[in-house]
C-alpha cells in the first residue's frame, strides 16, 4: 500500500513538472534566443541554447541607431504611465469607497447602485464614445488619454468598499471621540487597515496599464507616445524579418517587469487573483 | 461624528468622491449614455452631418454578412474557449492541489503567461506556430507526428487561437479553483475514505458539488472575456486567413476606427454587450433553478 502511494506521487510530480516546463517553454526560448544570432534562431541551424553567444541585439535595444522606433522611450512612456494609473487608481478608489463605506449623505445606495450596474458594460463597448470625448477635449495622443481612463476603477471601489464594511466601528468611533476629523480617520485608522485589498487592487491596476493594447492603438499616433505593447508592434512589422533577436530582446523588455514582479511578490498576486475569484 | 451637522457630512463625503467621480463620470458614465445614443445615429468621424436614425444600424447589423462572420467566429471562440480554459485549469487545480517539492515554482510556471501582454504573446506564438522553423512542428517531428499548417490554414486557425488563449490565460482558472479546492475541509475526505469511498467517488461526490459555486464564477468570467477576445487574435492572424478568425471586437474597431463609422461601429459594441447580457441571464437563471436543488 506504501509502495503504491510512493509511486503515486512520483507520478503526479512527473506529471506536474512536464506540463510545468511545456508552460514555461516559449518563455525561455525568448530569454535564450536574444543571446543567438539570427541563423541559430530559425533556419535550418536552429538551436535551445546559442552557440555562438551573441550581445548585438541587446546592444540595438540600448542604442536605436536611429531606429524607427526606440524601445527606451516606450519602457519610459509605460512606466510613466503605468504608476500614475496605479497610484491614482489607489487614491481615487479608496477615497470613494470611504464615503461608501463610513460617511451618510443622501443618494449614496443609489449612486453606488449606479457604479454597479456600469461594471457590467465592457469597456470595448465605449471605445468609440471615448475616443470622441477624448477628441473634443483636444487630448489625442497625450499621456492624459492614456493614464485617465486607467486612472480609476469601479472594481477598485466596490473591493475596497467591502473591505472597509469588515473594520470594526469601535475603532473608528474610538477615533471619532478623539477629535479626529473624517480625513484623518481615513487616512490613519481605515488605510492602514486596508493594505491587503490595496496590494490586490495595486496588482490589478498595474497590469492593466502595462498591459493595455486595444486603448494606445486607437489613441496614440506617434511613436514618442506608444507604450511597449503597441511599440512591441510597430517594432515587429518594421524589423521582423531583418532582425529576429532584437524583436525578441524588445519583447522581454516588455514581459520583465511584470514578471519581476511576480517573482518578488509571487504571494501578493497570487491571492489577488484567488481572491477577486473568490469573494463573487 | 455623530455630533457633526448632517450637512457638514454629505459635504465631506461628497470631498471625498470627487477625485473618482470626476473621471468616473467623463471617462465612463457620459461615454456610456453617449455611445447609445450615437448608436441610434448615423454618425461619422469624417464630419458629416450627424442624423438620428433610429433602428436603422441595428436592422443593418441582422443583415450585414461580415457582422455575421464575425459573430460567428466569436461564438465558435467562445465555444471552444470556455470548456478548455474550464476544464484545463480544474485539472491542473487539481494536480498541484497534491503536496510535490517545488509546488511554488510548478505553478509559477502556470501563471506567469496570465501577466504579459498581448502583443509579446503574439510575437512569441508566431515563432512558436511557425510552419517551417516554428518549436511546435519539430516536436511532433521528433515525436513522428504530422506537422501541421496553424496559422495560415482556414480550418485550423481558429483552433491555434484556443491553444494561443490556453497557455496565456490558464493562471487565471487555476489560481481560482486551486483557492476554492483548498476551502473544502479535509475531515470530509477523511470520513468518505473510511466510508470506503474511492478517489473516483470522492471527487465526484465531494470536489465537484462543493468547488461548483467556484466553478460557475469561473465559467461566467471566462465566457464574457471569450466574447470580448480580440488583442491575441488581431495580432497574430489579423483575422485571417479569408476572414476565419476575424471577431467582433476587431470588426469594431475596423468600423469605428478605419472606415469612421461611429454610430454603426458603437452599434456594433451594444450589439455585443446585448449578446453578453443575454447569455450571463441565461446562466444565471440555470444556476439558481440548480441551486435551488441544493
Amino acid at each position: 500500500m506504501s509502495r503504491r502511494r510512493w509511486t503515486r506521487r512520483w507520478a503526479t510530480l512527473a506529471i506536474a513538472l512536464v506540463l510545468a516546463l511545456a508552460w514555461a517553454v516559449p518563455l525561455l526560448w525568448v530569454v535564450s534566443s536574444t543571446f543567438k544570432p539570427q541563423q541559430e534562431i530559425v533556419g535550418p541551424e536552429r538551436r535551445w541554447l546559442p552557440a555562438g553567444p551573441t550581445l548585438d541585439h541587446w546592444r540595438n535595444i540600448a542604442d536605436p541607431q536611429g531606429r524607427a522606433v526606440g524601445v527606451g522611450r516606450a519602457f519610459a512612456n509605460s512606466v510613466v504611465v503605468a504608476l500614475i494609473s496605479t497610484f491614482s487608481t489607489l487614491a481615487t478608489s479608496s477615497l470613494a469607497a470611504y464615503a461608501f463605506a463610513r460617511l451618510r449623505f443622501r443618494g449614496r445606495e443609489a449612486l453606488f447602485g449606479v457604479l454597479l450596474a456600469t461594471m457590467m458594460i465592457p469597456n470595448e463597448v465605449i471605445l468609440v464614445p471615448l475616443f470622441l470625448q477624448f477628441h473634443r477635449l483636444e487630448l489625442l495622443n497625450s499621456y492624459a488619454a492614456l493614464i485617465l481612463p486607467h486612472a480609476i476603477s469601479v472594481l477598485g471601489v466596490f473591493l475596497l468598499r467591502q473591505f472597509m464594511l469588515g473594520i470594526p466601528s469601535d475603532l473608528i468611533d474610538a477615533a471619532a471621540i478623539d477629535g479626529a476629523g473624517a480625513f484623518r480617520i481615513y487616512r490613519h485608522v481605515v488605510l492602514p487597515l486596508t493594505r491587503p485589498a490595496m496590494a490586490t487592487l495595486s496588482v490589478f491596476a498595474f497590469l492593466g496599464s502595462w498591459n493595455d493594447f486595444l486603448w494606445p492603438l486607437i489613441v496614440v499616433n506617434t511613436p514618442d507616445k506608444q507604450t511597449l505593447p503597441l511599440a512591441l508592434i510597430t517594432f515587429r512589422s518594421a524589423y521582423q524579418m531583418l532582425d529576429y533577436g532584437t524583436v525578441l530582446a524588445a519583447t522581454l523588455v516588455a514581459v520583465a517587469p511584470p514578471l519581476l514582479f511576480f517573482v518578488f511578490a509571487q504571494r501578493y498576486v497570487i491571492a489577488g487573483i484567488s481572491r477577486t475569484g473568490l469573494k463573487g | 461624528m455623530a455630533a457633526r451637522p448632517r450637512r457638514t457630512q454629505a459635504l465631506v463625503a461628497w470631498l471625498f468622491l470627487l477625485p473618482f467621480l470626476a473621471p468616473f463620470v467623463l471617462f465612463w458614465a457620459a461615454p456610456i449614455v453617449r455611445g447609445l445614443y450615437l448608436s441610434f445615429t448615423n454618425a461619422s468621424l469624417t464630419g458629416a452631418d450627424e442624423r438620428f436614425v433610429g433602428l436603422a444600424n441595428y436592422q443593418q447589423l441582422v443583415a450585414d454578412p461580415t457582422y455575421r462572420r464575425a459573430l460567428g467566429n466569436t461564438v465558435v471562440f467562445v465555444v471552444e474557449n470556455v470548456p478548455v480554459l474550464l476544464v484545463a485549469g480544474l485539472l491542473l487545480a487539481l494536480l498541484l492541489n497534491q503536496s510535490m517539492p517545488g509546488l511554488a515554482a510548478i505553478r509559477a510556471a502556470f501563471v506567469a503567461p496570465y501577466l504579459i501582454t498581448a502583443s509579446a504573446v503574439a510575437i512569441i506564438w508566431q515563432f512558436v506556430l511557425d510552419p517551417a522553423t516554428g518549436l511546435l512542428n519539430d516536436w511532433l517531428a521528433a515525436v513522428g507526428l504530422p506537422t501541421q499548417r496553424w496559422l495560415s490554414e482556414p480550418g485550423q486557425a481558429m483552433g491555434a487561437i484556443v491553444l494561443i488563449t490556453l497557455w496565456w490565460r490558464v493562471g487565471f482558472p487555476l489560481l481560482v479553483l486551486l483557492a476554492g479546492l483548498q476551502e473544502i475541509p479535509g475531515d470530509l475526505y477523511e470520513a468518505a475514505r473510511l466510508d470506503g469511498a474511492g478517489a473516483w467517488q470522492r471527487f465526484w461526490r465531494i470536489t465537484l458539488p462543493l468547488l461548483a459555486p467556484v466553478l460557475f464564477f469561473v465559467f461566467i468570467i471566462r465566457l464574457i472575456d471569450s466574447f470580448k477576445v480580440f488583442a491575441q487574435v488581431y495580432l497574430v492572424t489579423g483575422g485571417g486567413p479569408i476572414g476565419s478568425t476575424r471577431v467582433l471586437i476587431q470588426y469594431l474597431y475596423e468600423t469605428g476606427f478605419q472606415d469612421f463609422r461611429s454610430g454603426y461601429a458603437a452599434a456594433i459594441g451594444w450589439s455585443l454587450f446585448v449578446i453578453i447580457l443575454g447569455v450571463t441571464a441565461i446562466q444565471m437563471r440555470l444556476l439558481r433553478r440548480y441551486g435551488a436543488d441544493e
